[in-house]
């Protein structure tokens, strides 16, 4: 028997194009079922039959907004016996059939992002075994390790529309597909797009046909929901103190340009109240000019008064598309008038490029690790621990970053810092406690028998946090101990909150760690709904010169 | 002359048409849709106009062919009233109405607006001092009895188990109000307000006078002329009193116990005007 | 429900009584009355709260501890809650405080309740004080029967449900472009305007002592703000007398001057105070107002989603908003969510008394009937065209 040794020869026996190869198979045994690039709808079935083996490692949109449902729906049709076992990749588990097909058998190991809609039967089936998790991810992760290690050897996505040579427009809601097929294509995968319509020529190109191998006209257009819409008569005179306070006590004080606001009721109340209360203290063109964010409907007010200078889109949202195309100063559109958005880009965008993350959340403990993983549901990440994280690896500065800088520290040189920044009220409606001894992400944690608890925001990277009671300026305590202490000042009635006295609070302040209203000139009694610029959805409209199209169920009238 | 229906759909005993027929002694209106009219004759010999609505199984409301009271019921029922010569005639309106009409053409056209026109036209021939006698049989329900028999100067209760003055089905408002079913009923127990039975509502003091039939379902000439009676006796008593509104339901002996604070409220607004 | 009581002692003087905050779904309201002082016994501070969400007491002590640690004003506060949050207690209990202890008498202008930039609100997100307010002459509201009055219901609490001190029901009196007037407002945010005994007592009250002022030829001009989802079931029957009672006033005060309702939403106008808006010879409404007699969810339940898909906000609104109902003759004046805009209309409205009332016309209306084939399932437009007339 010859041994080859490692030196001296080529392994002439090994085909270093077997993707390639398997690709050109696949494809071979889906000709029967297509006519050149399009598959006839009715055929989907029979060319996913074809062009998946067991095991395949898939990635399926799954985006945080988009949905490519057809394709979705149509491989919970395939037969188990022919398609099983399949290692799905998506960005966010939304549809009841991303989970359906690890009941039939038909997918068993999940690498994925979020899982917001559909996190309670996540938490269900991974208890029962019929999902195997590989790792939760951040966007953000999941796709460079789709450049790496998870390369998907078949991506289902979703476009707008498509011409004969696989061309896509994905328009508005752009989001993750083209870095899915990327990393598809160029490794010889097979990339398989839904498309609204198939059509002569594309309003512009967001994908090379040269990357797509087959699209298919699916039976309705793609889903996609409208995520970044909050409702302003939803909200309540605490969530414009908790503005106020965040604005005065951070936005302000720190000079903050370029940020990122997780979705929700807390960062709708600042971005309502820019033109209003921001104009008062006088911050117009000091603060928030450039923003990585969805098109929040709630930022219409503040870009129409001049507020806002640019910003990056992850995605589209519902009902924005005309406002979006009349503002191209603002928003990156393309020669064709409307929105590109990159989820992979803005994703980046806000993890180098802007100074600061605010987002709410739902618990945080004592050193300020936050989360908003709570027993029975597994939402996973999404994008926020991406975003609301130091950038150690940031290497320009602004004031804001350098503003947070605490001296030469341990390494004898100075280095800045990303402000993050985590609203929470210290009881949430139901009177359960915000402020916790200890997150239920770690029960969660261990019982889903995960490696680490799923932490959204861990309490190291958090600078400041902002309650009711006032801001804690966290990233200047000097030990645990003291940011302990920080947070229980903050934390209200709550047994935790509980733990703090009067002495502690004055140290704190007169440390500089903890501000309370009055400290920041915010009178808790000037908090109150009419100091937001739009109080309804219909004053949005207003706002927007009627560009803005809210979808149903936002509309009362 | 009896009024009996080709089709009759519903199972209960529909009071509301045996009771007209009972009483009714004048000649039916030719085309008595869902709003029986008629007259009756009181005990001393005067005649009142007669009403009721019924239950019209081909009406062209496919939501109005039980009883409830829709868009025709409240629009004929108040040009009815309107159309009445002689003001002093009395007029007896039979109740037997089991809700209002629940339905998408009722609410387009404005189910709120024509039921607003039976209570106008109610409410003014009893300003106009035109005696207005509610004769409760059956069910006197929510919009419906609103737009039907609460206009009139007085109430009279037939007191037998078809009764029932309610506003809404306990399953619904067990959902409403988020409770159970149980839990509304044992509110019932003390608080009479929310019981459906017809002896709850009168310790209300809205009641003038209460007859209890022989037989409710099939009344003979015995109950005919103890109803007849309970209605002379409130028509007696409307004309016999100073004014034509509705202060004598929160003035009776009961109201001042079940309807104390009525009174106190009416007596601060003015004190406070 | 749960009622906290605490007291401790005082030191710091308040110069009025306060009311702030709607017994509204996470939110609660304050009413805040000083004590006089007296030598022969110290000066205190007593809390009584009544909250809809049990097991809470211990919360609410420590936060009331926390709020009062350094400032204790000398008055008695009670506190109706709806589930509010520890952050909204004590927020409203600084708003309350500071309104107690301001000394700048210009803080109360225009402000029925204390709050300030009202004139920033819409309509639709202000409390029914703020509206009443907001429609009368500057300067000339006068609550009566205020939240001081205490004229709460008696039949709430025995079942669990925390009252309002005003039953959900505001009279105010004043004028109106310099007339007589009684505004009504009714709170949707109290149990969604329910009309219950004492609410409904309210209402008829003030329209039957508008009538005897009529007929002793000084009309009072009565403006309904009807934000209701009809009787208040928890009371019945009590309100569904209450209901008659409403009717036949407006009916009988119509004959001397006409009764506006204004519908602005975002609660609406249904059930048996539907009927009562069908009554008023003027009525106002806003593209957010809602006006029918069976509510969409109700008409749902009773006859099956495609009789009526409630969750159909477009066809909701197209079947009964403000828009919808004026084209179509069941309302009068479309007017913009503002409270400047909602006055005008109200004040350039006729107050002579109608010869045919909105009530009266039924000829039109069976006529309009006569012209509907129900089975065709009509759409609204179809509706606003009906009879030749086009709007």
């Amino acid at each position: 028997m010859l041994h080859h040794t490692a030196s001296a020869t080529n392994d002439t026996r090994r085909d270093w194009a077997s993707d390639r190869t398997d690709k050109t198979n696949r494809l071979q045994d889906a000709n029967s079922y297509t006519d050149g690039k399009i598959i006839p709808t009715e055929n989907i079935v029979d060319v996913l039959h074809a062009v998946l083996h067991p095991g395949d490692r898939v990635a399926l949109e799954g985006n945080n907004q988009k949905q490519a449902d057809f394709l979705s729906r149509s491989l919970a049709k395939v037969d188990p016996e022919r398609i099983h076992d399949l290692h799905m990749l998506f960005s966010s588990i939304s549809r009841p059939e991303h989970l359906d097909i690890f009941e039939d058998g038909i997918a068993k190991r999940v690498d994925f992002a979020f899982s917001g809609p559909q996190s309670s039967r996540v938490a269900q089936l991974i208890d029962d075994g019929t999902l195997e998790v590989g790792a939760i991810h951040t966007y953000l992760e999941l796709y460079s390790r789709m450049f790496l290690d998870l390369a998907p050897k078949v991506a289902l996505v979703a476009a707008v529309s498509a011409d004969r040579d696989g061309n896509l427009y994905t328009g508005p809601n752009t989001e993750d597909t083209p870095a899915i097929t990327e990393a598809t294509a160029f490794r010889s995968g097979i990339v398989v797009a839904q498309v609204n319509e198939i059509v002569d020529r594309v309003p512009r190109v967001d994908v090379p046909g040269d990357w797509v191998d087959f699209i298919v006209e699916a039976d309705t257009p793609f889903e996609v929901e409208p995520l970044f819409t909050r409702d302003p008569r939803k909200l309540t005179d605490v969530h414009v103190l908790l503005a106020m306070l965040t604005i005065r006590g951070v936005y302000e004080r720190h000079e903050v340009t370029s940020l990122n606001h997780g979705v929700g009721l807390d960062t709708a109340a600042i971005e309502l109240l820019l033109p209003t209360y921001g104009e008062q203290l006088g911050l117009k063109g000091k603060i928030c000019t450039h923003w990585a964010l969805n098109p929040h409907p709630n930022l219409i007010p503040a870009i129409e008064s001049g507020w806002v200078e640019r910003i990056s889109a992850f995605g589209g949202e519902v009902g924005m598309s005309r406002y979006v195309a009349a503002r191209p100063d603002i928003f990156a559109t393309g020669p064709d008038g409307s929105l590109r958005s990159n989820r992979m880009a803005a994703q980046s965008a806000g993890l180098y490029a802007t100074d600061m993350f605010v987002g709410s959340t739902l618990q945080v403990d004592p050193l300020g690790n936050s989360s908003t993983v709570t027993s029975g549901r597994l939402a996973g990440f999404g994008g926020a621990p991406n975003l609301g994280a130091d950038s150690r690896g940031r290497r320009h500065s602004t004031p804001a970053w350098f503003d947070l800088s605490e001296g030469r520290g341990n390494l004898g040189v100075e280095r800045g810092r990303k402000l993050v920044v985590q609203i929470a009220e210290t009881f949430n409606a139901g009177a359960e406690p915000k402020f916790v001894e200890q997150l239920d992400a770690v029960a969660v944690g261990q019982s889903g028998g995960m490696p680490l608890a799923p932490v959204m925001v861990y309490g190291d990277d958090l600078t400041h946090l902002v309650s009711e009671e006032g801001v804690g300026y966290l990233y200047k305590a000097q030990s645990l101990d003291e940011r302990r202490r920080a947070v229980a000042a903050l934390a209200g009635v709550t047994p935790l909150g509980q733990q703090s006295t009067p002495e502690d609070v004055d140290e704190l302040r007169r440390a500089g760690i903890i501000a309370l209203p009055e400290d920041l000139g915010v009178h808790r009694a000037q908090a109150n709904r009419g100091l937001l610029a739009a109080h309804s959805i219909e004053d949005l409209v207003e706002w927007s010169g009627g560009l803005y199209d809210p979808p149903a169920k936002f509309r009362s009238w | 002359m009896t009024s009996l229906p080709t089709n009759a759909t519903t199972t209960a005993p529909e009071f509301g048409r045996i009771w007209f027929d009972l009483l009714n002694s004048g000649p039916i209106s030719e085309d008595p849709g869902s709003l029986l009219t008629g007259e009756t004759v009181l005990p001393d010999g005067r005649t009142a106009a007669l009403a009721a609505v019924v239950p019209a199984p081909n009406s062209p409301f496919p939501r109005a062919r039980q009883g409830e009271v829709g868009l025709r019921e409240s629009l004929s029922l108040a040009s009815w009233v309107a159309s009445l010569d002689n003001p002093d005639k009395p007029l007896v309106l039979i109740i037997d109405v089991p809700s209002q009409a629940y339905g998408y053409v009722e609410e387009l056209f404005g189910l709120n607006t024509t039921m607003a026109t039976s209570v106008q036209a109610i409410a003014s021939a009893r300003l106009a001092d035109r005696p207005v006698v509610s004769l409760v049989v059956g069910k006197a329900i929510s919009g419906a009895f609103l737009s039907t028999g609460l206009q009139a100067n007085r109430i009279v209760m037939l007191d037998h188990d078809g009764v029932q003055v309610q506003v809404m089905g306990k399953q619904a408002a067990a959902r409403i109000t988020r409770r159970t079913v149980d839990e509304m009923e044992k509110i019932a127990e003390t608080f009479p307000a929310t019981a459906f039975d017809g002896a709850s509502f009168t310790t209300l003091g809205a009641v003038f006078e209460t007859v209890v039939p022989k037989s409710a379902g099939s009344p003979g000439d015995e109950d005919s002329a103890s109803a007849l009676a309970a209605v002379g006796r409130a028509v007696d008593d409307i004309l016999n009193s100073s004014g034509n509104d509705l202060r004598c339901r929160v003035e009776s002996e009961a109201a001042r116990t079940a309807r104390a604070q009525s009174l106190l409220v009416r007596d601060a607004v003015n004190a406070q005007w | 429900m749960q009622t906290i009581n605490a007291t401790y002692p005082a030191t710091n003087q308040v110069e009025r009584p306060v009311h702030v905050g709607v017994v509204g779904s996470g939110d609660l309201e304050i009413l805040l009355a000083p004590i006089e002082s007296h030598a022969d016994r110290p000066d205190e501070l007593k809390v009584r709260v009544r909250t809809s969400v049990d097991g809470f007491d211990t919360v609410w002590r420590r936060v009331l501890d926390h709020f009062f640690e350094n400032n204790r004003p000398v008055c008695t506060i009670e506190i109706n809650d709806f589930g509010a949050t520890p952050g909204m207690v004590t927020l409203r209990l600084s708003q309350a405080l500071e309104l107690a202890t301001a000394t700048d008498d210009d803080q109360m202008v225009g402000s029925a309740d204390g709050s300030k930039s009202t004139g920033e609100l819409p309509f639709t997100e202000m409390s029914a004080r703020q509206r009443a307010a907001s429609l009368l002459d500057s300067g000339t509201f006068r609550e009566i029967l205020g939240p001081s009055y205490h004229a709460e219901s008696p039949h709430l609490e025995p079942q669990g449900i925390v009252p309002s001190s005003d039953d959900g029901c505001v009279i105010a009196r004043g004028t109106i472009n310099g007339a007589p007037a009684a505004v009504v407002g009714l709170e949707g945010k109290f149990q969604g305007g329910g009309i219950g005994e004492i609410s409904g007592a309210k209402i008829a009250a003030t329209l039957e002592r508008a009538l005897v002022d009529a007929e002793s030829g000084h009309p009072v001009r009565v403006v309904l703000l009807l934000e209701t989802g009809g009787i208040r079931l928890q009371e019945a029957n009590l309100g569904l007398l209450a209901i008659a009672e409403i009717h036949a006033a407006i009916v009988a005060l119509q004959r001397h001057i006409p009764v506006t309702a204004v519908i602005s939403g975002m609660v609406g106008c249904f059930g048996g105070m539907g009927i009562a808006a069908g009554l008023c010879d003027h009525i106002v409404m806003t593209r957010a107002g809602r006006l029918a007699l069976n509510g969409p969810e109700v008409i749902e339940t009773e006859a099956g989603v495609d009789e009526f898909d409630s969750t159909d906000r477009s066809l909701v609104w197209a079947v009964t908003g403000g828009e919808q109902r004026v084209a179509a003759g069941r309302a009068d004046v479309l007017a913009e969510d503002r409270p400047e805009a909602i006055r005008k209309a109200v004040i350039d409205l006729d107050t002579a008394p109608f010869s045919v009332h909105r009530g009266d016309r039924v000829t039109e209306l069976a006529a309009q009937l006569a012209d509907l084939d129900p089975a065709a399932r009509p759409t609204p437009s179809e509706l606003r065209t009906i009879d030749g007339r086009t709007h």
